[in-house]
C-alpha cells in the first residue's frame, strides 16, 4: 500500500496546485473549473515560455514556487472574506453528487490505469515523452525531439516530474484531470434549474462514454480536442450572456493555446475563432462602439497565444515552413488541388471511420433535427457543425498534400486526427440533450 | 384535473422519468465496467512494483537487458545504439537518464537473430506508378525496417537475355531530389538471366526511421539494342544488411541480445589503459 502514496500525492497536487493558482489570478466570479484549467494552461506557458527564453531551470523553479506561494497567500486572504460567516461544507443537492460522483469514479479509474500500465504507443514515447524529458533536463531547445512541432502538452507533463522526480505515469495524470474540469466546466456554466437531475445524468453518461485511453496515452490529440472544445464552449456561452466578459477572453486564450499543444492545432483554432467572429458579426458589430478596445484586446491574445511557438523556433533559425519534416511543407499544402484523384480511397477511410463511430451520426443527425425544432440553438449548432466541416476539409486537404504514401498516411493518422472532434460532439450531444429537457422555446439551459 | 394530468404528467414527468430510468441503467453498466477494471489495476500496482510493470510491459524492447547494461556503463555521456529486428523503439526515453545523443561505440542488438547481422535481400522493388517512357524504366521499393547498408541488387530477366548495359539510379523518395547513388551494370557476357550486381561501395546508414516511404530506382538502357530489355527485367531484388557488425566485436550476449563495442574502442580501451572501461568488460564477462 505504501507505493501508493506517492503517487496519489501527485495526482491530488494536480487536482489542488492548478486551482489555487486560477483562483488567484481569475475573479471570483468564473466559475471553479475554469479557473482550475486556467492555472493548469498558465502554468506550462510560464514554464514553456521560460524555457523558449533559455533561463536557467533553477531560478524558474525558485520563481514559480514564489510566485505559487503568492498564489496561496490571495487564495487564503480571498476565502476569508467571501465566507466571514463559515463555510457550508454539505451543500449538496443529488444532481451535484450524480455528476462528481460519477467524476470521482473516473479519475480513480484512470489513476488505475496510469499507474498500472506504462506508457506505450510509439509517438506518444519519442514524441511527447521525449520533449516532456527533454524540457525536465532543460536541454537546449535544438536538442528537444521534434522541435518544430510545440509541446504544451509535454511542459505541463514535465512541470508534474520537475515536482515528483521522474516518473512518466505521473505526468501522464494531468490529462484525465483536466478531462473533468472540462465536464464540470459544462456543469457549472449552465442554468438548468428544474432539469438538473436528467441533465447530470447525461453529462454522467457523456464522461463515460466519450473517454477512450488515448487520453492520457501520451498522444496530445484528446487534449487538443478538448482545450478547442473549451474555447468553442467559451465563445457560445458568451454569446449567451454577454455581460460576462470573461467567458469571451478565456475563450480567446484556450483558442489561442491550441496552437501551443499541437502543430494541427494553429489550424483548429483559427477555424474556431474566425468561424466565432464571422457568426456573431452582426450582434458584435452593434456593441463595436462601446467595446472595440475589448474585442481588439481579446483578438490581440489569441494571436500571441497561437503564434508563440512559431515565432519562438523561428528566433531560433528553426524553418517553421516544414510543417513535417519534409513529409508535410507549405509549398506542398499550396499545390494540393494537384491530387484531386486522391479523393475516392481518402472518401474510404472516413467512410470507415463513421462506421465505427455510428454515435457521432446519430448526434450529427440529432444536432441538425435540434436546430430546426428549437431556432434557439440554431446558431450554436451551426456554429460547431461549421468548425467540424471547415477542419474535416482541412484534415482531407493534408492529405492532398502529403509526399508520404497515402495509404500508409491514411491509417497511421486519420482516426486520430478525425478523434480531434470528440468535444465537439459533446458538445453537439449537450445541444441535444435540451430538445429533451426543454419544453418551451426559450430554455433555461443556455448552451 | 384531467387537464392537469395531461399537462404535467403526461407531458412532463413521464418523459423525464422514462429518460431519467434509461440514463440510470447506462451509468450503472458503464460503473460495472469502470469499477471492475480499477480493481483490477489497483491490484496490480499493490502487488507489483513500478520497475516490474516496466520490464513485463516493455519486455519486447528488451528493457531489462538495456537498463542493466547502461547501469554499467563507466561514462555517464554514452548511451548505446540499440538495434532491433525492426526498427528503433527509443527505449532510452524510458530510462530516468538523460540522453541527448546516442553513441555508436557502443551497440546492444535486442532480440537480433544471426541471420540479421549478415547480407540478405531486403526486399523485392516493383514497377513504380510512375510510367516508363521507352528510355527510362521506374521501379520502387520500400524498407520499413531499420537497415544499416545497401549492399546490391539481382535483377531476374524473363525469356530475353542480359546483353546491353544498364544505368541505375537510387533516389531518396518520388521527389527524386537526392540521388544516393548511380552504377552501371555490365552484361556477364556469358548473357545469363540472373545478373547479382554488388555494390562497388556499401552504402551505409542507408535506411532509419522510413515508414513505408517508397526509395525509387530509374533504369536506363545505355546502347542502341534491337531488345528493349528493360521491358524484360520481371523482378529486381534489393540486397542488405540490418545490423552491420563488420566494425564491431561482441562483448556479451544474453540469449539472443548482445553488446557490441567497435573495433577502434576496444583497441583504444587497451592502449590507453582505460580502466573502468576494462572494469565495465570483466563485468560483462562474470
Amino acid at each position: 500500500m505504501t507505493q501508493l502514496i506517492y503517487p496519489l500525492l501527485a495526482f491530488f497536487s494536480i487536482l489542488v496546485i492548478p486551482g489555487i493558482v486560477g483562483y488567484a489570478l481569475l475573479p471570483k466570479t468564473v466559475e471553479k473549473a475554469l479557473q482550475w484549467l486556467f492555472g493548469f494552461f498558465i502554468i506550462g506557458i510560464f514554464f514553456l515560455s521560460a524555457y523558449v527564453g533559455m533561463i536557467p531551470q533553477l531560478l524558474v523553479k525558485n520563481i514559480g514556487v514564489g510566485i505559487f506561494l503568492l498564489c496561496v497567500g490571495k487564495s487564503v486572504i480571498q476565502v476569508v472574506q467571501e465566507h466571514k460567516h463559515g463555510i457550508r461544507l454539505f451543500a449538496v443537492s443529488l444532481p451535484s453528487l450524480i455528476i462528481y460522483g460519477s467524476i470521482c469514479l473516473f479519475l480513480l479509474y484512470a489513476f488505475a490505469d496510469i499507474y498500472a500500465n506504462p506508457i506505450q504507443g510509439q509517438d506518444g514515447i519519442v514524441i511527447w515523452l521525449g520533449k516532456a524529458k527533454g524540457f525536465y533536463y532543460w536541454n537546449p531547445l535544438t536538442a528537444i525531439s521534434f522541435v518544430r512541432y510545440p509541446g504544451l502538452g509535454s511542459m505541463l507533463w514535465a512541470v508534474v516530474m520537475m515536482v515528483f522526480g521522474l516518473h512518466e505515469s505521473y505526468g501522464r495524470f494531468i490529462y484525465p484531470v483536466a478531462y473533468s474540469m472540462f465536464f464540470i466546466t459544462l456543469w457549472s456554466s449552465i442554468n438548468v434549474k428544474k432539469y438538473a437531475l436528467s441533465y447530470a445524468l447525461c453529462l454522467a453518461v457523456l464522461l463515460f462514454f466519450f473517454f477512450r485511453p488515448s487520453l492520457y496515452s501520451g498522444y496530445q490529440d484528446d487534449f487538443l480536442s478538448l482545450t478547442g472544445g473549451l474555447s468553442v464552449a467559451l465563445f457560445i456561452l458568451y454569446t449567451f450572456d454577454m455581460k460576462k466578459s470573461y467567458r469571451y477572453m478565456l475563450g480567446c486564450f484556450f483558442g489561442g493555446s491550441l496552437g501551443l499543444i499541437k502543430n494541427e492545432g494553429v489550424l483548429l483554432g483559427l477555424i474556431v475563432f474566425v468561424v466565432f467572429l464571422l457568426l456573431h458579426f452582426k450582434t458584435m458589430r452593434k456593441e463595436w462602439k462601446e467595446k472595440s478596445f475589448f474585442y481588439i484586446k481579446g483578438i490581440l491574445l489569441f494571436f500571441i497565444v497561437l503564434g508563440f511557438w512559431t515565432v519562438a523556433i523561428s528566433l531560433y533559425g528553426l524553418d517553421s515552413r516544414n510543417i513535417q519534416g519534409d513529409q508535410i511543407t507549405l509549398q506542398g499544402i499550396f499545390e494540393g488541388y494537384k491530387n484531386f484523384n486522391r479523393i475516392p480511397i481518402i472518401g474510404t477511410y472516413f467512410y470507415a471511420y463513421f462506421l465505427q463511430n455510428p454515435l457521432f451520426i446519430f448526434i450529427f443527425l440529432g444536432s441538425i433535427i435540434t436546430a430546426i425544432v428549437r431556432p434557439l440553438y440554431r446558431r450554436t449548432i451551426i456554429y460547431i457543425l461549421l468548425i467540424i466541416f471547415f477542419h474535416s476539409m482541412s484534415i482531407i486537404w493534408v492529405y492532398f498534400a502529403t509526399t508520404a504514401p497515402l495509404v500508409w498516411h491514411l491509417e497511421t493518422s486519420l482516426f486520430r486526427l478525425m478523434d480531434q472532434h470528440m468535444s465537439l460532439y459533446i458538445l453537439l450531444a449537450v445541444s441535444c440533450i435540451q430538445l429533451f429537457l426543454s419544453t418551451k422555446k426559450s430554455s433555461h439551459i443556455s448552451l | 384535473m384531467n387537464q392537469f394530468f395531461k399537462k404535467n404528467i403526461l407531458q412532463k414527468f413521464v418523459p423525464q422519468v422514462f429518460l431519467c430510468f434509461i440514463l440510470i441503467v447506462l451509468l450503472c453498466f458503464q460503473g460495472i465496467f469502470f469499477i471492475q477494471y480499477t480493481f483490477r489495476n489497483l491490484k496490480q500496482i499493490v502487488s507489483t512494483t513500478e520497475e516490474q510493470r516496466k520490464g513485463r510491459t516493455y519486455a519486447s524492447y528488451g528493457y531489462d537487458y538495456i537498463t542493466y547494461i547502461s547501469s554499467i556503463i563507466p561514462d555517464p555521456q554514452i548511451f548505446p545504439v540499440t538495434r532491433y529486428i525492426n526498427y528503433s523503439h527509443n527505449v532510452e526515453m524510458l530510462l530516468p537518464i538523460n540522453v541527448v545523443k546516442t553513441d555508436g561505440k557502443v551497440l546492444i542488438g535486442i532480440n537480433l537473430p544471426e541471420e540479421d547481422t549478415k547480407e540478405g535481400v531486403i526486399t523485392t522493388a516493383h514497377r513504380s506508378e510512375k510510367q516508363s517512357d521507352g528510355t527510362k524504366d521506374y521501379w520502387a521499393f520500400n524498407t520499413i525496417q531499420d537497415y544499416d547498408a545497401l549492399t546490391g541488387f539481382r535483377f531476374l530477366m524473363d525469356d530475353v537475355r542480359f546483353v546491353s548495359p544498364i544505368k541505375i539510379t537510387l533516389f531518396n523518395d518520388a521527389s527524386e531530389e537526392k540521388i544516393l547513388g548511380s552504377w552501371i551494370v555490365e552484361p556477364d557476357g556469358k548473357g545469363n538471366k540472373d545478373i547479382v550486381f554488388t555494390l562497388p561501395i556499401k552504402i551505409k546508414k542507408f535506411s532509419f526511421l522510413r515508414g513505408s516511404r517508397d526509395f525509387i530506382i530509374v533504369l536506363e538502357q545505355m546502347k542502341n539494342a534491337d531488345v528493349n530489355i528493360l521491358n524484360h527485367i520481371e523482378y529486381i531484388e534489393v540486397y542488405g544488411i540490418k545490423v552491420n557488425l563488420e566494425d564491431y566485436q561482441i562483448v556479451h550476449r544474453s540469449g539472443r541480445n548482445f553488446t557490441a563495442l567497435t573495433h577502434d574502442f576496444l583497441r583504444s580501451i587497451e592502449k590507453d589503459d582505460m580502466k573502468a572501461w576494462k572494469q565495465f568488460l570483466s563485468q560483462l564477462e562474470k
